[in-house]
């Protein structure tokens, strides 16, 4: 399965063949990429003449035309958006009740052109229809985002949506990011948390629920510790679902969070955990210069350098504090002690 | 007599007597007039008055054409995004001259990701005898102008890592990408970076040259998902030098 990057670069190479034009949308398709600049020049050059577009792409055209009007809407190119929506209404239009998939698009054309009320009918049109069409009730939300009313409109409507989609995976992350964003991370948690459900061996859900509970227990002031255990076991949970494949950033968030433990427990008598979270740390640690290994140099000097900040002793990641007053304070301490020994 | 060396036919009487202060204003504007006209003939950059010079000291940033491409172009990239990363550059008096751009992420920096990111950065900039000055965002929102509400907390953050040096918080402005001559950013200053600055910066649209050329930023973000791709982004240089 070729990638992106390869296939761009046949089609950057031989800008006028249409079967490469035609496996890059497909794999754009598919992968649901978003590089409408892309999408716009080279679905250009592939519809410039409908019947050979016709003859090559075979049923594949009406998806092609589909996609470039969006990337069109995108890239604000009127001419090539006419082109595309004139095409796809003398084929798909003028049906009675009219193609879903036409109407989206229609309020798509309406929303880019900031005509809310219009773009709100279509979608209502579509749901007196259907009421259970995702793609509406997905472009509803989506009109009350552009429309600029604010994160806590877009949260209650994603909230709304998410209660009537359940299984609607990108639902869920949209909702988790809105609510990371606003710093309610309790919240972000509960929607990762359903996504997990889902799809229980997605690494990046396992990753996402680590760093919003080491981001939660960063910015909170008092209990601590048991949100960093929480993020070091989904942080170790994202690395056992890798298996042998590179993620610096499960790796380095499992070092974070095992450094973070060890400075919330120093001064307590030595923890149980100790040896668990040193284990864990000393893992991660080689599963960063696993993945460094092959890298330039300099990347390589920069993650070798992390990797001290946080080897033990711990202490070059404490603030740096003023030595007479650390030496005075620990003379005073000594000398309580002292006198409470003496006194009793 | 006078009135001949001055080449103008006064009354005696006039040119006798001292010029008075109104006078010896008016002639300095003039003057200066005249200056600003010779020096415009004759193509060289107009001179200025104090007050001016006193100006462009306040000016808390200035930018340099690497560094706006860079930044524009992360934009641009991710333009449904909201993109971050960080601005290297030297001190200047009580500001900062920023030279280049580490661009940071667009997926929204959580979890320790954007310490670590401002670490390698600063390795990067030391490596260049620059430090990490300033810290750069851009809304998701086309109409969002405000910046973000985790950066005062950022820019503390790095200056504490500079050890004091001034450190700003640029803002891309979507409303002003529009205007090809008025370039896009604000500078946020002050002790917790949130007092509007002026900031210097040519305006320039290599960015959009380069991202028609195809020249793609890598960010943290990306780097931290494939360890093999340089977020220094030597191409945008060479892009720029060719």
């Amino acid at each position: 399965m070729a990638s992106y990057a390869d296939l761009h670069a046949a089609v950057q190479a031989d800008p006028r063949s249409l079967p490469k034009i035609a496996a890059l949308l497909k794999l754009i398709r598919t992968q649901k990429l978003r590089q409408s600049q892309v999408v716009a020049t080279h679905g250009k050059t592939a519809l410039q003449d409908p019947r050979r577009a016709a003859r090559v792409l075979g049923d594949d055209v009406w998806a092609v035309y589909e996609q470039t009007l969006v990337a069109a809407l995108d890239v604000d190119d009127a001419p090539l958006r006419d082109a595309c929506q004139s095409a796809l209404l003398k084929r798909f239009g003028g049906a009675n009740p009219p193609s879903q998939r036409l109407e989206r698009l229609e309020g798509l054309v309406a929303e880019a052109a900031g005509d809310w009320e219009a773009a709100l009918q279509r979608y209502k049109g579509v749901l007196a229809q259907n009421p259970a069409n995702s793609t509406a009730l997905k472009r509803e939300v989506c009109v009350v985002e552009a429309k600029g009313a604010g994160r806590e409109a877009v949260i209650a409507a994603l909230t709304k949506l998410t209660a009537t989609c359940q299984s609607d995976r990108g639902a869920w992350q949209a909702l988790a990011e809105a609510h990371a964003a606003a710093y309610r991370f309790s919240d972000a948690i509960f929607c990762y948390e359903e996504l997990t459900l889902f799809d229980p061996t997605a690494q990046h859900y396992m990753r996402r629920l680590g760093e919003l509970y080491y981001s939660w227990a960063a910015s909170t002031t008092a209990k601590r510790e048991p949100l960093y255990r929480k993020a070091r076991v989904y942080f170790a949970k994202s690395l056992e679902l890798l298996g042998p494949k590179h993620n610096p950033r499960a790796a380095t968030g499992l070092l974070l969070t095992c450094s973070a433990i060890k400075l919330d427990v120093r001064g307590r008598k030595s923890d149980p955990d100790d040896e668990l979270n040193a284990a864990l740390g000393s893992l991660a640690a080689s599963k960063l210069k696993a993945a460094y290994a092959n890298v330039d140099p300099f990347l390589r000097e920069c993650n070798e350098k992390l990797l001290a900040a946080h080897a033990p002793p711990y202490a070059r990641l404490l603030p740096k504090k003023n030595e007479e007053t650390v030496s005075a304070t620990t003379v005073a301490v000594e000398k309580l002690v002292v006198d409470d020994i003496a006194r009793s | 007599s006078r009135s001949t060396l001055c080449g103008l036919r006064r009354p005696a009487l006039v040119v006798e007597r001292p010029i008075a202060p109104f006078d010896q204003f008016l002639l300095r504007r003039q003057l200066h007039r005249r200056l600003d006209q010779f020096l415009r003939r004759h193509s060289l950059p107009p001179a200025r008055l104090d007050s001016s010079r006193r100006a462009r000291q306040r000016t808390m940033a200035s930018v340099n054409e690497l560094a706006y491409t860079k930044m524009l172009l992360h934009a641009q990239q991710y333009p449904h995004c909201a993109v971050d990363g960080f601005c290297l550059g030297a001190r200047r008096g009580d500001g900062v001259e920023i030279t280049d751009v580490v661009p940071g992420f667009h997926n929204g920096s959580l979890g320790g990701a954007l310490e670590t990111a401002s670490a390698h950065a600063a390795a990067h900039a030391a490596a260049q005898n620059l430090y990490v000055c300033g810290y750069y965002c851009a809304a998701a929102h086309l109409r969002d102008e405000a910046p973000p509400k985790h950066a005062p907390s950022v820019a503390a953050a790095l200056a504490a890592q500079s050890g004091g040096a001034p450190v700003v918080v640029l803002q891309i402005s979507n409303r002003r990408l529009a205007d090809p001559s008025d370039h896009a950013l604000t500078c946020y200053g002050g002790s917790n970076c949130d007092q509007p600055r002026a900031v210097a910066c040519a305006p320039s649209s290599a960015f959009v040259e380069a991202a028609d050329a195809g020249v793609s930023v890598v960010d943290f973000d990306v780097h931290f998902d494939d360890a093999a791709r340089d977020w220094r982004n030597p191409a945008v240089a060479e892009f720029l030098a060719a």
